[in-house]
């Protein structure tokens, strides 16, 4: 019997908006900026939290492409990456994790010095920093008021990649902290019960829910007029 | 050019070599294995055996010296593999203990049975100074052979991690082998080392390692790995990809 290839589990997350900014899914992260920009007529949204139900859905994937779009909207953005238990952002970005959101909170360092360039015109990143014991207390702390005070002055748009909601509280009290909540629902994978009970703590920690994310979602083949206009496949 | 950057090189100081004779010889088999630069690594704060800083300085500036007047075309740089103990920060802060090739790496040495509690707590003092930890040899702890995602915590933290050429060649046997292509499956060894102490029992086995990798078909990874090794002498970041979850071998699939 032939041998069968392994798949690999884990593809490599991609910034597909700035690898390959006129395809499909870019636009569709661009209709996203759009309905995010949208969902606060007034322009006073600053801060957007992206978190799911469950690990593996796609949020850092989800918040780090829909940072370089606001980034390439011309706007200063900033990326934290406020998962700290298990930090994915400085892969994705290739940057080093020795300085990040965990020294920030605990005033090891200031921002200056932990604000990273991305290589993207107009995207900033802050890492998780080193693992610290008690990330719950460090994001519920005056400290991260303080923070998020300070990066409002200095940005036009922050971006949290928070860690799943269900597993762990962190991302219901930085829901409330900020000004937006996106969701990601893993189209295959989610499932509804979940997804419901982690709105339900959403909710309950008043976040402002501006909509879902459905994420991997299988096209039909003959939905072609969905290809990017004005190019060939 | 070729980096080696775990050897024991230096004479009568630790189980390697007992004689300059012998160093030079293993310096000799170096060369022909195609390495251009090694970094020494003797043992320090271990149990049996400790190497002392001057003593490592010392000998590194008469072997540099040595292979210069015999011509052997290499260059050595001074280290230390250090066991770690609840001081190694502090030893590290003083000065009593080396980092790599005076870089910001440094060498750590973890028991063979399993990793101490305080491990993290280590890692994290040491990243504190603004240096970056590499586990020796990862794949020979038992802790780790048992359960691989366990040293996927310590990189979570921060650290990095060598795999030993003789590990992949199969020199310490099957499990070990079979943990160490695992560990590089997953992303989890950053950096490639010989740790060779002599010739005889626990050669370089530095082409054969690579060569294993090569059969199993990753070709990126050695290409990581070596550029990985390059970086600790310009003391610059490292290559660094993002961990896979370790599949847990079925039974079933033993003759796959």
């Amino acid at each position: 019997m032939a041998k069968k290839k392994k798949v690999l589990q884990q593809v490599a997350r991609k910034l597909i908006a700035n690898s390959n900014p006129t395809s499909f899914v870019s636009e569709q992260y661009r209709t996203l900026r759009t309905n995010i920009n949208f969902s606060m007529p007034k322009g006073e949204l600053q801060t957007v939290l992206v978190t799911s139900s469950s690990p593996g859905e796609g949020k850092s994937t989800t918040s780090s492409n829909l940072a370089v779009v606001f980034a390439q909207e011309n706007k200063r953005v900033v990326l934290v990456d406020a998962d700290m238990r298990k930090p994915t952002s400085h892969y994705t970005f290739h940057v080093t994790n020795t300085l990040g959101l965990s020294n920030l909170l605990t005033r090891q360092s200031s921002i200056d010095e932990t604000v990273k360039e991305t290589g993207i015109e107009g995207l900033h990143i802050i890492t998780s920093g080193p693992i610290p014991p008690n990330p719950a207390e460090l994001i519920s702390s005056t400290s991260m008021d303080l923070l998020i005070v300070e990066l409002k002055k200095r940005y036009d748009i922050i971006v949290f990649d928070a860690p799943p909601t269900l597993s762990v509280t962190d991302a219901q009290i930085l829901s409330n902290k900020c000004e937006g909540t996106i969701f990601v629902v893993n189209s295959k994978e989610t499932n509804r019960d979940h997804a419901k009970k982690a709105k339900d703590l959403l909710v309950s920690a008043k976040a402002h829910i501006l909509g879902v994310v459905i994420n991997n979602y299988k096209l039909s083949k003959d939905q072609g007029y969905y290809q990017y206009y004005g190019t060939k496949e | 050019m070729i980096i080696d950057m775990h050897s024991h090189i230096l004479h009568g100081v630790d189980d390697g070599p007992k004689t300059t004779d012998e160093s030079i010889g293993l310096l000799k088999q170096a060369v022909q294995e195609g390495i251009t630069d090694i970094i020494a690594t003797s043992h320090a704060y271990h149990q049996q055996f400790h190497t002392s800083v001057d003593e490592i300085n010392k000998q590194v500036s008469f072997l540099n010296s040595e292979c210069k007047k015999l011509g052997i075309p290499i260059n050595i740089f001074t280290g230390q593999e250090i066991r770690i103990n609840d001081q190694t920060a502090h030893h590290l802060m003083s000065g009593e203990a080396l980092a790599l090739a005076g870089s910001k790496y440094v060498l750590i040495e973890l028991p063979s049975q399993g990793i101490p509690a305080f491990t993290t707590q280590i890692i994290q003092q040491i990243m504190n100074q603004n240096k970056t930890p590499i586990i020796a040899h990862p794949e020979r702890n038992r802790a780790i052979v048992e359960k691989p995602s366990r040293l996927g915590r310590l990189v979570q933290h921060g650290a990095l991690a060598q795999v030993t050429a003789g590990s992949l060649a199969g020199h310490f046997g099957k499990t070990i082998q079979r943990t160490a292509i695992q560990l590089v499956e997953a992303n989890l060894v950053h950096v490639y080392g010989s740790d060779v102490h002599n010739n005889s029992t626990r050669p370089f086995l530095f082409d054969k390692g690579l060569d294993y990798l090569d059969k199993c078909k990753m070709h990126e990874n050695v290409d990581i790995l070596l550029e990985n090794n390059a970086r600790i002498l310009t003391n610059q970041e490292m290559i660094l990809l993002e961990p896979n979850e370790i599949e847990k071998s079925k039974w079933w699939k033993v003759f796959s």
